[in-house]
């Protein structure tokens, strides 16, 4: 079980983003933030993954847990093919075979400049989903997908998460309701005290 | 456009061909001693079938290298403290331009008061090339997308994966540049304090020794092999660094 006890974060000079908030979230659960912009959605994420220190409060349970992110941006290895760079953190015929459930089959070699937008977004979901995790966070992971190709990335999501914890953000809620995620709303006053999924 | 090698060959017969008409004009209305290419090439035969030149080459290549080499460790070395303590950063910075900005006809007489007269153009190579390392190598580490090492940390990527897989792919066109300039730098200035310190058995000494004794094709053909060394250097270093990159 991931928690997040009374967390209180600010980056620095400025206000709060998150003021004593927690929540639980058990092994396995499927759960969506959501909330105005601005609100922390994305500063939440940071904080599960450990890439920010809370300035009060604690984050437990993430020790020894593996994470698997898909990120705002796609932070792909520009030097690097598809499918190296879907490899970089697991073995090359999971990342093949991710990427060709994902519909990225023809552009296996190509570097990333080569391919359209929506290609590599899905080239950075085939790296999170072949990577072996315990939790998978997706950052807006299908902003900018046709909804072909979206559909066909929730499939994927779906199926590989069938017994993970996943934690995501996405502007829309279909998505959400889709891969059947517990919406939390931030800035509401759910999440603050003992909030449970 | 990529240059076919016969444009290149072109060009060069071309400038032979100037300095040969340039040369027979001066010689002949000027009454200067200006070689010809051919007599600049027979001078380089004549020193070229010495087992003594082809040492003397071999002994400021190494003398020169050893600078040249040290320079890259140390600059490389200070560049990454750099990026990772800034109080570093500001206490080496003052010493850096000082570096920079002496000449190096003044430091090698300088140092003649610590350091051998062998040792001196090894110490030359060494301080003209440590500043071009060194900037470089910190301007690549500050460009290393901190992004994709935060993404590879998120993965548990160990420190070393990172270095390697992103941090040095990042950090490979600055660190080329730095060492094609660099070892320009430190050929030239390495014999050009060979010359002022006098070392033994150097091209710089050489060339001190052809110029006073008035054989000036010796001069050219001596400055000829210095420049074409120059280039191959240059060549072979980014070569050795592209290969290394497959």
């Amino acid at each position: 079980m991931i928690r997040f006890e009374n967390v209180t974060f600010a980056y620095r000079g400025k206000p709060p983003v998150l003021e004593s908030w927690s929540l639980a979230i058990p092994d396995g659960a499927r759960l969506s933030l959501f909330g105005a912009s601005g609100i922390g959605k994305t500063t939440a994420l940071r904080l599960l993954m450990g890439l920010e220190r809370p300035r009060h409060g604690r984050v437990t349970g993430t020790e020894g847990l593996r994470f698997s992110a898909v990120f705002q941006e796609n932070r792909l290895l520009s030097e690097r093919t598809v499918l190296e760079n879907a490899a970089l953190f697991s073995d090359t015929e999971t990342a093949c075979r991710v990427l060709n459930r994902l519909g990225l089959a023809d552009v296996l070699d190509s570097l990333p400049h080569q391919i359209s937008g929506g290609q590599r977004r899905r080239a950075a979901l085939g790296r999170a989903l072949a990577h072996p995790f315990d939790v998978l966070v997706l950052d807006e992971a299908l902003t900018g997908l046709d909804g072909e190709s979206a559909e066909r990335c929730l499939t994927a999501i779906d199926e590989i998460t069938a017994d993970k914890t996943l934690v995501l953000v996405s502007h829309d809620k279909s998505h959400a309701e889709r891969l059947r995620a517990v919406a939390v709303e931030l800035g509401s006053p759910a999440p603050h005290g003992e909030g449970s999924v | 456009m990529v240059r076919k090698w016969w444009h290149t060959a072109a060009a060069i017969l071309f400038w032979v061909l100037v300095w040969h008409l340039g040369a027979m004009a001066v010689n002949r209305t000027l009454l200067l001693p200006v070689p010809t290419p051919a007599d600049t090439a027979a001078a380089l035969i004549r020193l070229g079938s010495t087992r003594d030149f082809w040492l003397t080459v071999c002994a400021s290549l190494l003398r020169i290298g050893t600078g040249f080499l040290l320079a890259v460790a140390a600059g490389t070395a200070g560049a990454a403290l750099a990026v990772r303590w800034r109080l570093w950063e500001i206490a080496a910075e003052p010493l850096l331009r000082l570096i920079r900005a002496v000449p190096v006809a003044s430091v090698t007489i300088l140092v003649f008061l610590w350091v051998s007269r062998e040792h001196i153009p090894t110490f030359i190579a060494f301080l003209t090339v440590l500043p071009v390392i060194w900037s470089n190598v910190e301007s690549g580490l500050r460009q290393t997308d901190r992004s994709l090492v935060e993404m590879a940390q998120v993965f548990g990527m160990r420190r070393r994966e990172i270095l390697h897989k992103i941090t040095l792919p990042s950090l490979r066109p600055y660190f080329t540049a730095a060492v094609a300039t660099g070892l320009g730098f430190a050929w030239k200035s390495g014999v050009a304090a060979e010359i002022i310190c006098r070392a033994d058995s150097s091209l710089g000494n050489l060339l001190w020794g052809s110029k006073n004794a008035v054989d000036y094709d010796e001069v050219f053909a001596l400055t000829l092999v210095i420049v074409v060394w120059s280039v191959a250097l240059e060549t072979l270093a980014r070569r050795f660094i592209k290969g290394g990159r497959r």
